[in-house]
C-alpha cells in the first residue's frame, strides 16, 4: 500500500514499493516504485526461483540511489510459473458427501506438501483442519452459522477463517499431489520442477471438488441472508472474483 | 497476471474502482548509496504468527515479525480472497523475502537486514493506518533503519 510509503518517508526513511497494480502506483505515486508484472499475491514472482526473487528485490532497493522523486520503474521479467504446468495432474477426489470425507481423501497429498516444504499455511482459524471441515459442512448443510469454538472470534469470523484454512489445505494438497510418494525434495530440486499455476489449482478446487463447488453455491444462498455480517462475508470474502456465480 | 487487461471483468472493475489517496508535496528522502542501506520489510499481506492474535480487518495495526519467528509460524490472515496464496504456500519468499534480503546483507550489497520486519492488513482504510504507520516509523528510526521495502499483495 503506497500510502504507507508516503508516511514513512516523512520520517526521512527511504521507501521503495514493489507494486503489482500499476494503476494504483500511478494514482498514489509513492516516492520510489518498482512495478512487477506478476500475479496478485506474489510480489517477488515465481516460487522456488530464488534468483528471480533476488533480482526483483535488488532492482527495487537500487531505487534508493535515484534522485528522481515518484518514479515508477518497470521490472522486465515475467513469472515462469504463471503458465500452466503441462505435466501436472489434479488430485483425484471422486464423489464425497462432505468436506470432512473429501479431506480424508486428500490428506496424503496435503501431508506430502508439508514434507516437501517443511511447513503448512493452514492455521489461521486456530482449530484443527478436521474441525474446520465439520464446521463448514454444517453451514453448507444448514445455511446457519455454528457457534464459534473460540471465545474471541465471532461466529461469522470463525466461519471465514475455517474456510480460509480449508482453501489453504486443498491448495497444498494440489501442490503435494505433484510429487506424491517421492522423498521430500530440496529447495533446488523443487525449483527444477514445474509445479501447477495458481489458475490450475483454482480451477481444480472451485470447479471439481466438493468443497469448492459447494462453497460457490453457499455464497449464493448466504448473500440473501438477513444477517448483514454473514451477507457481507458471503458477498466479498469467500469466493475470488474469477469463480463467482454472480456479481 | 496483475495487468488489468488480463483480469476477469469483475476483478478489473474492482481494481479500477478502488479509492487511492492523493499525496501532494510528498516527502522525498535524499538518495543514499545502496551499500549504506539498513533495510526492513513491510508486507501488507496481513501476516500473523501461528497461535498468535489475528490482525483484525479495519483496525489499522501491524504485526512485528522478529527474526526468531520461523517461516513455519508465519501465516496469511488477509481478509481479501482476490490474490494468489499458492505461491506463499510453496515459498514464503514470494511474499515475505527476508531470506533474499539476508543474502543481500551477507553479500555486502546492503549494509544491514533488520532483525524485525512488519506486516499490515492491506485493504484497510488508509486513515485508520496512518497513526500506526507513524508509530512504526519512530520505532524504525530508533533501530537505525534507514530504508524500507514495501510489499503489497
Amino acid at each position: 500500500m503506497s500510502a504507507i510509503a508516503h508516511w514513512i518517508e516523512q520520517h526521512e526513511i527511504s521507501t521503495i514499493v514493489i507494486g503489482l497494480v500499476r494503476l494504483h502506483l500511478e494514482k498514489i505515486l509513492p516516492p520510489r516504485a518498482l512495478w512487477v508484472p506478476f500475479e496478485l499475491g506474489r510480489p517477488l514472482g515465481a516460487p522456488t526461483d530464488s534468483a528471480l526473487q533476488q533480482r526483483v528485490l535488488l532492482q527495487a532497493l537500487q531505487l534508493v540511489e535515484t534522485s528522481t522523486p515518484r518514479q515508477i520503474v518497470d521490472f522486465a521479467e515475467e513469472d515462469s510459473r504463471a503458465l500452466p504446468a503441462p505435466d501436472w495432474s489434479a488430485p483425484e477426489v471422486g464423489e464425497h458427501p462432505s468436506i470432512r470425507h473429501e479431506y480424508e481423501c486428500l490428506k496424503p497429498a496435503y501431508e506430502q506438501h508439508i514434507a516437501n516444504t517443511g511447513r503448512t499455511t493452514v492455521g489461521v482459524s486456530g482449530v484443527p483442519i478436521e474441525q474446520c471441515a465439520e464446521l463448514v459442512d454444517h453451514v453448507i448443510n444448514n445455511h446457519t452459522v455454528v457457534k464459534s469454538p473460540r471465545d474471541n472470534f465471532s461466529d461469522v469470523l470463525m466461519l471465514r477463517l475455517a474456510i480460509d484454512d480449508i482453501k489453504a489445505c486443498y491448495a497444498e494438497a494440489a501442490l503435494g499431489a505433484f510429487l506424491i510418494d517421492q522423498p521430500a525434495p530440496s529447495y533446488e530440486q523443487r525449483a527444477n520442477t514445474i509445479g501447477p499455476s495458481s489458475r490450475q489449482i483454482g480451477d481444480w478446487f472451485w470447479l471439481t471438488t466438493y468443497a469448492g463447488s459447494r462453497l460457490r453455491l453457499l455464497r449464493e444462498t448466504l448473500i440473501q441472508s438477513d444477517d448483514a455480517k454473514l451477507e457481507n462475508l458471503a458477498r466479498m470474502f469467500i469466493i475470488p472474483h474469477r469463480w463467482r456465480l454472480s456479481a | 497476471m496483475a495487468r488489468l487487461h488480463d483480469s476477469v471483468d469483475n476483478e478489473r472493475a474492482h481494481l479500477e474502482a478502488l479509492a487511492c489517496p492523493e499525496f501532494k508535496n510528498a516527502a522525498f528522502t535524499s538518495p543514499r548509496p545502496l551499500e549504506e542501506c539498513r533495510v526492513a520489510l513491510i508486507s501488507t499481506a496481513g501476516l500473523m504468527l501461528r497461535g498468535g492474535d489475528n490482525i483484525r480487518a479495519g483496525t489499522g495495526g501491524y504485526q512485528t515479525i522478529d527474526h526468531s519467528v520461523a517461516d513455519t509460524d508465519i501465516l496469511i490472515n488477509h481478509v481479501s480472497v482476490n490474490f494468489d496464496r499458492t505461491a506463499f504456500a510453496e515459498d514464503i519468499n514470494t511474499v515475505f523475502p527476508r531470506q533474499r534480503l539476508q543474502e543481500l546483507a551477507q553479500q555486502g550489497t546492503v549494509a544491514h537486514a533488520a532483525s524485525e520486519h512488519y506486516s499490515f492488513m492491506g485493504a484497510t482504510a488508509p486513515e485508520k493506518m496512518e497513526s500506526h504507520v507513524h508509530t512504526l516509523a519512530a520505532e524504525l528510526k530508533s533501530k537505525d533503519i534507514n530504508t524500507v521495502c514495501l510489499l503489497p499483495v
